[in-house]
C-alpha cells in the first residue's frame, strides 16, 4: 500500500455529523437492508454539504476537517464511502469512537492534527504521508507533521480495514472448528 | 444559549484520588470487570485486552449484515451461541413488504446460528427487558452491536460497544478494546417535583462535555443513589454514550438488589470501584437544584434551560425510545396527562419498553389515561427514535421527544426538528401544544 497520496484539498469546518454531513443514514439502507459495500456508499458521500462531491472528488484527494469529525451515532458507512472514493483523511480531532471507526473503514488518517486549518485552505493541492504524517502544501509552499496513527492500527488500514484484518486475526487463532 | 447548570459543582482535579506512591492503586469498577472477563487479576485504564462477553447482543437492524460479513469470513454460527441476544426491536411492525422479508431472512439466520436468546417483534427494548428478566446480571462485560447497551451500567453491568466490529464478537466471542478511563459523578440530593432525571442527566452531559467524555465511563456514586431506582438509573447511563463516553455504570446496591429479588431471577457479587482506585475526574451534581432543560436541535449537548423553548409550536410528541420507556417514565408522563387531552393538531406516540411495563401500565390504569388523552400506543420497542419506524416526522414538523439523539432526519424528515426532554416535558407539550414547563401543570 502508498501511504502517500497527493490531490485536491477538500476543507470542512467543525462538528460534522455521520449521519446527515457525511452520508445520510437512510440512504445507508437498501430494500430495508444497510449496505456496507464502498462502491455503493461512495456515491453519497458529502453530497448534503456538496452535492456533486462523489462526481468531483479524486482518488488521492485529502478531506480536512475541524473539530470532533464524525460526531454523532458511529455508523461507519460514511467512512467506507469515503474510502471507496480513495480519500484520505485530516482532522483537528475525531470522537474516539470515530477513530477506531475510521482504522475499520481502511481509510488512511491522521484524526489529531490540532492546527491543520491554519496550512490549507479549500482547493489547495497537497501531498500527504500518512505513514509519517508529513503534509506538504504544493500551493503554498507550506509543510507541516502531525502524529502518524501507531503502526498496529496502520496494519488494520494496510490490510484494507476491520473484515480482512479480523480474517487473519481468525486464522491467527486457529479457530479452525467454527470455520466450514 | 447553552446551560450554566444550577446543580454542577465541579470538583475537577481536587477531589482525583490520591496516589500512594510506591503502592499499587486500586482498580475503577469498569478495570475489574474487564479484568476479570480478560482473565487477568489486574487492569488499568490504557491497556488494550480481548474481554470475552458474557452476552453478546445485537438487533434486527444489523443481523443480516452482520451474516453475510461472517460468511465473508468463513464463520458459519456464532463462537458461543449460548452467548448469544438477538432481538426484534427496530422494526416491529414492518411497514414494507423489503423490511418484511428482511425479518424473515433474520428469522432463517438466527435458527441457523442456534442463539439462547431469540426474541421477536414486540417483546420488548433490546437495553430494557433484558435487566428485567434477568439475563443481564450486575458485573458482566456485555458486548454489544448497539451503543445504547450501556443501559445495562444501571443494574452494575457493562455494557461495551463495537458497532460495525461486531461481527468480530460473534465469530470469537471477543475483540480488541482499550481499557476506558472512569469519571467518578458523585450525586446528591433530591429532584425537585417536575424535574424528571432525565433533565439531571442532560445536564450532567452538557456539563462534562463531549471532549471530557471521550471513550470515558461515567461511574454514578453518592447519597442520591439510594433514591433512584433502576429506571431512573437507566437514564443515567443512556445519555452519556450521546457525547462520546464509552459507558456508564452504577454499581449494584441494596436498591439493585431489593430489584432484583423482587424479579427473583439472579444472585450477584456487589462490585465497587477501590477507594484508591484512579479517576480521570470527578465531579459532583445536587440534584436538588436541578431544573427542567431541553437539547435544541440538531444534537443531544445543546442542552439548554427549558425556558429557551418555552412557546415553540408542536405537531408530534414522542414518550419512549431506550432513553425514556420504563414504569417511571410511563408514570412521570401519565401524571401530568391524567384527566387532558392533546392539544388540537397534535399526535402522541408512546412505546413501552418492555410487554412488563405495557403489562403494568395496564394494570395500573396508566393506559386509560394515554388512551382518554387521545394518545396512540405502538409495540414496546425501538419506536419512531429508530429514525422514525412506525410514525416519521414530516417536512416542517416539530416534534418533543424523549428519544436518544435529535439529529438531523433521526426521525424522519431532513427538514423536521427534534427537541429532546423528559417524560413530563413531553406530556406537558402534548397538552399545550407547544413546549410547556410541566411545573405548571403540577399544582
Amino acid at each position: 500500500m502508498d501511504w502517500t497520496m497527493q490531490g485536491r484539498c477538500w476543507k470542512f469546518g467543525d462538528n460534522l455529523s455521520l449521519d446527515d454531513d457525511i452520508l445520510e443514514f437512510a440512504k445507508v439502507f437498501v430494500g430495508g437492508v444497510r449496505v456496507s459495500d464502498p462502491n455503493y456508499l461512495k456515491k453519497h458521500v458529502f453530497t448534503n454539504l456538496i452535492p456533486d462531491f462523489p462526481e468531483r472528488a479524486k482518488p488521492g484527494d485529502v478531506v480536512v476537517a475541524g473539530k470532533r469529525f464524525g460526531q454523532g451515532n458511529p455508523h461507519i458507512y460514511g467512512l467506507l464511502g469515503m474510502a471507496g472514493l480513495g480519500l484520505g483523511l485530516i482532522a483537528e480531532s475525531v470522537p474516539h469512537f470515530t477513530y477506531r471507526m475510521i482504522v475499520a473503514a481502511g481509510l488512511p488518517t491522521l484524526p489529531f492534527f490540532n492546527d491543520i486549518g491554519a496550512h490549507v485552505e479549500d482547493g489547495d493541492e497537497l501531498r500527504v504521508d500518512f505513514r509519517t504524517g508529513d503534509v506538504e502544501n504544493l500551493s503554498r509552499g507550506v509543510r507541516c507533521r502531525s502524529e502518524p496513527l501507531p503502526d498496529a492500527l496502520r496494519e488494520i488500514i494496510e490490510r484494507g480495514g476491520f473484515l480482512p484484518a479480523l480474517k487473519k486475526r481468525l486464522t491467527d487463532i486457529n479457530t479452525n472448528r467454527y470455520l466450514k | 444559549m447553552i446551560l450554566s447548570c444550577p446543580g454542577s459543582e465541579p470538583v475537577l482535579g481536587s477531589i482525583i484520588s490520591i496516589v500512594y506512591m510506591g503502592f499499587a492503586m486500586g482498580m475503577t469498577l469498569t478495570e475489574k470487570i474487564m479484568a476479570r472477563a480478560s482473565g487477568r487479576n489486574e487492569l488499568r485504564a490504557g491497556h488494550i485486552v480481548y474481554p470475552q462477553a458474557d452476552l453478546a447482543t445485537i438487533h434486527d437492524l444489523y443481523v443480516v449484515e452482520a451474516d453475510r460479513q461472517l460468511t465473508e469470513l468463513g464463520v458459519e454460527r456464532p463462537w458461543d451461541p449460548e452467548r448469544v441476544f438477538v432481538c426484534f426491536d427496530h422494526d416491529t411492525i414492518p411497514q414494507t413488504v423489503a423490511v418484511a422479508n428482511r425479518a424473515r431472512q433474520i428469522r432463517e439466520i438466527v435458527k441457523r446460528w442456534g442463539v439462547k436468546y431469540f426474541f421477536g417483534p414486540g417483546r420488548g427494548q433490546g437495553h430494557v427487558f433484558p435487566m428485567e428478566i434477568g439475563i443481564v446480571k450486575p458485573g458482566e462485560c456485555v458486548l454489544a452491536y448497539d451503543i445504547h447497551v450501556t443501559n445495562y451500567g444501571a443494574i452494575g453491568c457493562l455494557g461495551l460497544a463495537l458497532v460495525f466490529e461486531f461481527p468480530a464478537v460473534l465469530a470469537t466471542g471477543s475483540h480488541w478494546l482499550k481499557v476506558p478511563e472512569t469519571i467518578r459523578i458523585d450525586l446528591s440530593g433530591k429532584l425537585p417535583r417536575g424535574v424528571g432525571i432525565r433533565d439531571a442527566a442532560a445536564c450532567i452531559i452538557h456539563e462534562i462535555g463531549p471532549d471530557a467524555a471521550d471513550y470515558r465511563v461515567f461511574e454514578y456514586t453518592g447519597e442520591a443513589l439510594a433514591h433512584l431506582g433502576v429506571d431512573a438509573r437507566v437514564k443515567l447511563c443512556n445519555l452519556p454514550i450521546e457525547i462520546g463516553a464509552k459507558s456508564a455504570i452504577v454499581p449494584a446496591d441494596d436498591v439493585v438488589a431489593e430489584w432484583i429479588n423482587e424479579r427473583n431471577i439472579n444472585s450477584f457479587e456487589a462490585i465497587h470501584s477501590d477507594p484508591d482506585a484512579e479517576f480521570a475526574e470527578t465531579y459532583a451534581f445536587n440534584l436538588s437544584k436541578m431544573e427542567p432543560t431541553v437539547a435544541l436541535p440538531p444534537r443531544p449537548e445543546n442542552v439548554a434551560p427549558l425556558g429557551e423553548a418555552i412557546g415553540v409550536p408542536i405537531h408530534a410528541a414522542y414518550l419512549g425510545s431506550c432513553a425514556a420507556d420504563q414504569y417511571e417514565d410511563m408514570a412521570e408522563a401519565a401524571e401530568i396527562l391524567r384527566g387532558k387531552k392533546l392539544a388540537p393538531g397534535v399526535r402522541m406516540i408512546v412505546t413501552p419498553g418492555s410487554q412488563e411495563v405495557l403489562t403494568r401500565c395496564v394494570e395500573d390504569g396508566l393506559m386509560d389515561v394515554f388512551c382518554e388523552a387521545g394518545a396512540m400506543v405502538g409495540p414496546p420497542g425501538c419506536g419512531p427514535c429508530a429514525i422514525g419506524r412506525g410514525g416519521p416526522l414530516a417536512d416542517g414538523e416539530t416534534c418533543i421527544a424523549t428519544v436518544t439523539r435529535n439529529d438531523v432526519g433521526r426521525m424522519g424528515s431532513r427538514e423536521a426538528r427534534i427537541y429532546l426532554a423528559s417524560a413530563a416535558t413531553v406530556a406537558a407539550s402534548s397538552v399545550k401544544g407547544e413546549i410547556a414547563d410541566p411545573r405548571d401543570f403540577l399544582a
